[in-house]
């Protein structure tokens, strides 16, 4: 069924809880959000459009129940979501619009990702995702990696913190110089987050060894440098390549075009000095080798990193701040079942029973 | 009493329908079994039955905090600061901060800085104890860190 238009989508009417008001032709059911605010909507639509089978069954359970009289206009059917109103609002905009408008804030994006993921719609989650890609400057980046790590983490949306654990590997991850941008980090995403990237060091260590060994492109092997001492070993890269390559497993954010080519100038530069004149074939080397070796060079930690993505981020349970428990939650000093009584207080005990929920405390007087 | 929170809880008349246990009215507590019998054993004049973890003390002082326990929570600490109770050792003060600041409690959070400050606070010395930080616990570390120093 094609999306038709809105009778009264009202995004600029007077009242600022208009902006959520919706009114589909048609509608035969209303969902309530948490906040109060309602959604009038056809529920086929809501069923077939949304491919949701949570939100069918919430449907079609709320539509048996209601009660049906004789020729009499009768109130629409009520879901209850726990959802606020401006999250159904983007929701219900990425189920009836074919160009979902995405919220304003970062945290809004995640809320609304997970709540189409937690409501399983596939298509709105690829619709919002397809919205996301082509946001600029881009949604998840350098700047943005580890507020946008910490939020997908929070909202449980592997595909977002696999994209910001990546974009972090091009940041040094100490705690040091961590302490602005880890605000609201649970010390638990953020231990995963440094064994994500203590995993792509190792890996990219091992696979970056073997790229100097035998995976070179035919255009650097020629490269010759009366700088590097070792010409009998196996090198096969002038000394200031091959440090280069082996040093970006633990300086990933080296890894640019731009680096590269600093690198070559501090050793051309280096070169001169000692030499009066620049003796390294990599002085002049072509565009076209530059461009061979860093497509091979790409390729091996493109490879390398996306190999550590499938399995080792965001397996986390969410971790909820609000959800603190009580102490005694968590450092329980005894067993929780069970009798026992306090009668080693003798006399002195208040004549009451202590108890707690599994378990009473008998301190009567003995 | 050690508790205005009891005095006060103590002092309304039962429900009719309340639990009794040997004619005795019941008050339901979260805390456990073991957390229970150390701390009311620090009520009375008898040998304290001493937890055996830093955690446990920490629980056993959050519960003092909950209950307004004042007096106690007083000599919990001296007991800590003479060795009688077992307090956090070494680079476990990591993870002791971070329990502490999950309990709200302070003054066991600037003791924690101050052991911390034997140990660089590097991903590898925190180990499996930096899961244990929430919310805004491990920004505060760094930042007491550096002002203590």
């Amino acid at each position: 069924m094609p999306p038709a238009p809105l009778v009264a989508s009202a995004l600029n009417e007077v009242t600022p809880d208009m902006k959520f008001h919706f009114d589909y032709p048609g509608a035969d059911i209303i969902l309530r959000s948490c906040d109060s605010h309602t959604f009038r909507v056809p529920k086929l639509n809501i069923i077939n459009i949304s491919d949701s089978p949570i939100l069918r069954d919430l449907i079609q359970n709320v539509s048996n129940t209601s009660d049906v009289t004789n020729g009499e206009e009768q109130p629409l059917p009520t879901v209850k979501l726990p959802e606020n109103g401006a999250t159904l609002r983007s929701l219900l905009d990425c189920i009836f619009s074919f160009a979902p408008i995405l919220p304003s804030t970062s945290e809004e994006i995640m809320e609304l990702l997970s709540v189409a993921q937690k409501y399983q719609m596939e298509s709105a989650l690829a619709h919002i995702r397809g919205a996301i890609s082509l946001l600029d400057p881009p949604f998840i980046h350098l700047k943005t990696a580890f507020h946008h790590y910490a939020l997908a983490q929070r909202n449980e949306l592997r595909p977002e913190a696999v994209q910001a654990a990546r974009a972090t590997l091009r940041l040094t991850l100490t705690l040091e110089t961590l302490e602005d941008k880890i605000d609201f980090m649970p010390g638990a995403y953020l231990r995963e987050l440094w064994q994500y990237h203590e995993r792509v060091r190792a890996n990219l260590k091992s696979a970056l060894h073997e790229f100097r060994k035998s995976g070179l492109p035919s255009e650097v092997k020629g490269l010759h440098c009366p700088s590097s001492t070792s010409r009998s070993s196996s090198r096969t890269l002038p000394r200031w390549l091959d440090d280069y390559v082996k040093s970006l497993p633990d300086a990933l954010h080296l890894f640019s075009l731009i680096e590269l080519e600093n690198v070559r100038a501090r050793h051309v530069k280096d070169e001169i000095s000692r030499y009066g004149y620049a003796a390294c074939s990599s002085s002049n080397i072509s565009s076209q080798t530059i461009c061979a070796f860093w497509d091979a060079l790409s390729a091996v930690v493109r490879e390398t990193i996306e190999k550590v993505r499938t399995t080792d981020v965001a397996n986390l349970k969410p971790h909820n701040d609000n959800e603190r428990g009580t102490p005694a939650d968590r450092f329980d000093l005894g067993p929780r079942e069970g009798r026992a009584s306090l009668r080693i207080l003798g006399s002195l005990v208040h004549p009451i029973v202590l108890g707690y929920t599994r378990r009473k405390y008998h301190t009567s007087v003995s | 009493m050690s508790s205005p929170f009891f005095k006060d809880l103590l002092s309304l008349p039962q429900p009719p329908d309340g639990e009794l246990v040997d004619g005795l009215p019941v008050i339901q507590l979260s805390e456990g079994s073991g957390l229970l019998t150390s701390l009311v054993s620090l009520l009375y004049p008898i040998d304290p039955i001493v937890p055996d973890s830093y955690q446990k003390v920490f629980a056993v002082l959050a519960a003092c905090q909950k209950y307004d326990m004042t007096l106690v929570q007083s000599r919990i600490r001296a007991e800590m600061k003479r060795g009688a109770f077992p307090g956090p050792v070494g680079a476990e003060a990591f993870r002791a901060y971070a329990i502490a600041s999950t309990m709200d409690l302070v003054p066991e959070m600037e003791d924690a800085v101050h052991l911390t400050r034997n140990f660089p606070m590097t991903f590898e010395s925190l180990g499996e104890a930096l899961a244990s930080f929430r919310g805004q616990a491990l920004r505060d570390l760094l930042r007491s860190r550096k002002r203590s120093y």
